[in-house]
C-alpha cells in the first residue's frame, strides 16, 4: 500500500460533527484506507463501520451519517461532481447509500475533508455551516416547515450564494422513512436519509471552501477527461439525451415487465398515454444536467396552467414516472407531473411513495382498508402524497413505508406489500425479469436498481425467464462494477461509454491519485466494498430469511413472459450467488474472507 | 413458399433513428435480422441507415424477438418470428 506517498485527489481526513456534544474533530484517514475503499459509497461504509454504532436504530441519536466524496470530485471526469450518503435506513434498519449530483460535491470537498460525518441530535431545529474548519451551528425555525424548494432559496438569501446546500424538507423534519435528501431540486432518494438528518434535528447542511486537492497527473487526467466526454456524446448516451429515461416505460410494458397497479400486472392497458416522445411535443420541457456532466439526462417538465411556483414543473425519470403512474394505475401524465413536484418538495422518495400508495389502493380494492384511495384516482393520489408528507390522517401510517403499514393492516396483506427488507421494490417486474429478481432479494438496502443492475443481464439472450447460476454470476458481475462507479463516484450512464471498464476506471483513478490501480485491485476493491455493507448489515442484525421477496411473486403469475417465480429455484440461486462471492451458504462472512479482504478489523 | 409478415416494432432510440413505431414486413424464412432490418428500407427508403453503424446494430439499440430472445448480432438466423422489437439497450433509470 502507499502510506509513505503524497495525497493526490484526496484530503486525507473527515470531520466528524456531534450534534449532541455541539462539537467536532477532525479524523486522519490513511492511504491504505483510501485506496481500499476509493470513495463515496465505499470510502463512507468504512467510515460508518467505523462508528461501530449499528446497533442503534436509524433514527436515534446515537445513529451516524456520512456525507462522502471521492479524489474525482472537482474535476473533469464527465459526471463525477456526485456525493454518496450512507447511514442506517429507517426503512430497514440496515445500511443505506444513497447519492445526488451537482454543487455540494464540489463545494463539500473543497471544506478540506473526503467525509463529513453527523452524530447526535441538535437540540433545537438547527442548520450546519461548514467553511473548510469553521463549523457553525445555528438556529433553523425560519426555515423549518418549508419545503425544499423555499428552504434551499432562502438559505442561499440568508447565508450568501458561496455556499451550497443539502436539505430536507417537511417528510423529513417528520421523519417519515423514506424522506429524502434534497440538493439544488435532484435528491439522494432512496432509504430514508431525509428522515435521518430530521431526527437530529438537521434542516439543512452548508458547506463552503476553496481547498483543493492536487492531481498526480493533471495533463493526462484532463486528456483522458477530453476524450471520454466527447465519447459520452455519441450513441451510447443518446437515450438519456434526446429521451430521457422515461422512455422505458413503454418499452418495459411492451415486454410485460411493467409493474402495474401494485405488481398486479406486467402490462397497462394505458401505457400509450406515457408515450413520452409524444407527450413532449404538446408539452413544455426543459433539458438539465448535473455539474460535471456532458449527458444531461434530466428532463424537466412544466405543469400546464399551474401558478404555484413550488410546484410548477418536476423532472421526470422513469421510477416516478411508473411509480406515481401505472403503479397506482393512473393514466394522466400530467397528474403524475404534478405528484412527481409535490414529492420534490415535501422531499418524498417517489419510489416509495408511489409503491406505499399503490399497496393501500390494493387493500381498499380487497376491502381490508376503508380509505378514500383507489387505483386510478389523481385526486387521491395527490391526497395521499400530501398526507403522507403531513403525517396526517392515514398518512401518518403511510409514511412508516409498506413493510410496517402491512404489519399494522395484517389479514395477510404482507404477501403482497412491495417490499424487500422494508424497502420499496422499484420498476422492474421481478416475474419477467427474474435476475433483477434475485438482485432485489440479496441487495444491501433492500429492493434496489441502483446497485444492482442486474436487469442488464435480464436483456440478454433469454435470461429473463432463467434462475440458475449464471443469473448469480450476472448478479455478481452488475453489483460490482456498480460499487465501483459508486465509489469513484460515476453516473452510471455513462458505463456503455466505456469500452474495458475496469482497465480505463482504474487508468483514470491512477491519474487522479498516482497509486497503481489495476483490473485486479479495482475488482477486489469492488468484492470488499459490497463485503463491507454486508457486515454492516450483519453487524445490524441481519438473517438470511431477509434476503427474499414477496410472496406474491412466487403465488400468482401475471401471464405471458411473467410466470411466477418457482421458490426451490429462487433458494438455490440465492445460494449460488452467496457461494460465488466466497460468503457462506447461506450469506454470512467468515473470518478468513474478512481477513482475505483485509476487512478483519471491522469485524466486531 | 409465401413470404411470412413480421412486425416490426420501434422503441426509444431505435424510433428516433427509424422514424417510425410500427411496420410490418413480408420476408422469405428462414432470414437473419439483418435481412429484416434491411428490408424497411425496401419499405420507407432511408429508416434502417439510423439503426446501423458500419452493417452493426448502432450501439444503444438491442433487438427483441417475440418478446423472448435478445440479440445484437445481426447475422442472427430467425426461422420464425411474429414480432421484432428494436429498443434501447439501456433500460435502467
Amino acid at each position: 500500500m502507499n502510506s509513505e506517498r503524497a495525497l493526490f485527489g484526496y484530503h486525507g481526513q473527515y470531520l466528524k460533527i456531534d450534534l449532541s456534544k455541539n462539537e467536532y474533530e477532525i479524523i486522519s484517514l490513511s492511504n491504505e484506507r483510501l485506496e481500499k475503499f476509493i470513495g463515496g459509497i465505499g470510502l463512507a461504509t468504512s467510515i460508518l463501520l467505523d462508528q461501530r454504532d449499528d446497533h442503534y436504530p436509524a433514527l436515534s441519536p446515537e445513529s451516524s451519517m456520512v456525507f462522502c466524496f471521492s479524489p474525482l470530485v472537482g474535476s473533469p471526469v464527465t459526471t463525477s461532481a456526485k456525493f454518496a450518503v450512507v447511514s442506517k435506513s429507517p426503512l430497514t434498519q440496515r445500511l443505506n447509500d444513497a447519492m445526488a449530483g451537482s454543487g455540494f460535491a464540489i463545494a463539500g470537498k473543497k471544506t478540506g475533508f473526503d467525509a463529513i460525518c453527523i452524530t447526535g441530535r441538535a437540540s433545537r431545529p438547527s442548520v450546519v455551516l461548514i467553511e473548510q474548519d469553521c463549523i457553525n451551528i445555528v438556529d433553523a425555525n425560519e426555515f423549518w416547515g418549508l419545503g425544499c424548494h423555499e428552504t434551499q432559496n432562502r438559505l442561499l438569501e440568508k447565508f450568501g450564494k458561496q455556499f451550497s446546500f443539502a436539505t430536507i424538507g417537511p417528510a423529513g423534519e417528520r421523519q417519515v422513512r423514506y424522506a429524502t435528501l434534497s440538493h439544488d431540486g435532484r435528491h439522494a432518494g432512496r432509504g430514508g436519509s431525509g428522515a435521518v438528518l430530521g431526527s437530529k434535528n438537521i434542516k439543512a447542511i452548508g458547506v463552503h471552501g476553496a481547498i483543493r486537492t492536487p492531481w498526480a497527473n493533471a495533463e493526462k487526467l484532463v486528456a483522458v477527461s477530453k476524450a471520454l466526454s466527447k465519447k459520452s456524446l455519441g450513441k451510447a448516451t443518446e437515450k438519456y439525451r434526446e429521451l430521457g429515461t422515461v422512455e422505458n416505460l413503454v418499452t418495459l410494458n411492451r415486454l410485460n415487465a411493467l409493474p402495474t397497479r401494485n405488481f398486479q400486472a406486467g402490462k397497462f392497458e394505458q401505457a400509450s398515454q406515457f408515450d413520452m416522445s409524444a407527450f413532449s411535443k404538446s408539452a413544455e420541457k426543459t433539458r438539465s444536467s448535473c455539474a460535471a456532466c456532458t449527458i444531461g439526462c434530466e428532463h424537466i417538465y412544466k405543469i400546464k396552467n399551474s401558478a404555484d411556483t413550488d410546484h410548477s414543473s418536476a423532472r421526470l425519470e422513469y421510477e416516478n414516472l411508473f411509480a406515481l403512474g401505472p403503479l397506482c394505475g393512473i393514466s394522466d401524465v400530467e397528474t403524475v407531473i404534478q405528484a412527481s413536484a409535490l414529492c420534490d418538495d415535501y422531499g418524498l422518495d417517489t419510489i416509495s411513495t408511489g409503491a406505499t400508495i399503490a399497496f393501500v389502493m390494493e387493500c381498499v380494492e380487497k376491502g381490508l382498508v376503508d380509505q378514500p384511495i383507489q387505483f386510478g384516482n389523481g385526486d387521491d393520489l395527490l391526497n395521499a402524497i400530501h398526507a403522507i408528507g403531513k403525517r396526517t390522517g392515514f398518512g401518518d401510517l403511510m409514511a412508516e413505508g409498506t413493510m410496517r403499514l402491512s404489519q399494522t393492516i395484517g389479514q395477510g396483506s404482507e404477501k403482497f406489500a412491495p417490499h424487500v427488507k422494508g424497502m420499496e421494490i422499484p420498476g422492474y417486474e421481478p416475474r419477467a425479469l427474474k435476475t433483477m429478481a434475485l438482485g432485489f432479494a440479496v441487495q444491501t438496502r433492500g429492493a434496489d436498481h441502483n446497485r444492482s443492475g442486474a436487469y442488464d443481464a435480464d436483456f440478454r439472450g433469454e435470461n429473463r425467464f432463467h434462475l440458475d447460476s449464471n443469473s448469480a454470476a450476472a448478479a455478481i458481475e452488475t453489483e460490482n462494477k456498480a460499487a465501483i462507479f459508486d465509489s469513484m463516484i460515476l453516473c452510471k450512464f455513462v458505463r456503455r461509454v466505456f469500452d474495458d471498464f475496469y482497465s480505463e476506471a482504474a487508468n483514470i483513478l491512477n491519474l487522479m491519485t498516482g497509486w497503481n490501480y489495476d483490473v485486479e485491485t479495482l475488482e477486489l476493491a469492488a468484492e470488499r466494498i459490497i463485503a463491507a455493507k454486508k457486515l454492516y448489515n450483519i453487524r445490524s442484525g441481519w438473517l438470511p430469511e431477509q434476503d427474499r421477496l414477496p410472496d406474491r411473486f412466487f403465488d400468482d403469475s401475471t401471464g405471458e413472459f411473467g410466470e411466477k417465480i418457482d421458490r426451490e429455484k429462487f433458494a438455490g440461486a440465492i445460494t449460488s450467488y452467496n457461494t460465488q462471492r466466497g460468503w457462506q451458504e447461506n450469506g454470512f462472512l467468515s473470518d478468513s474472507l474478512l481477513e482475505q479482504l483485509e476487512l478483519a478489523e471491522f469485524n466486531i | 413458399m409465401k413470404p411470412t409478415p413480421i412486425d416490426v416494432e420501434f422503441f426509444g432510440v431505435a424510433r428516433l433513428a427509424a422514424g417510425l413505431t410500427y411496420i410490418e414486413v413480408l420476408i422469405d424464412m428462414p432470414t437473419t435480422l439483418g435481412k429484416i432490418i434491411h428490408s424497411i428500407d425496401s419499405l420507407v427508403p432511408g429508416a434502417a441507415g439510423g439503426l446501423l453503424v458500419d452493417e452493426k446494430l448502432a450501439p444503444g439499440i438491442i433487438i427483441n424477438i417475440d418478446g423472448r430472445r435478445f440479440e445484437t448480432d445481426l447475422s442472427t438466423e430467425i426461422n420464425s418470428a411474429k414480432s421484432v422489437i428494436l429498443m434501447s439497450i439501456d433500460v435502467g433509470g
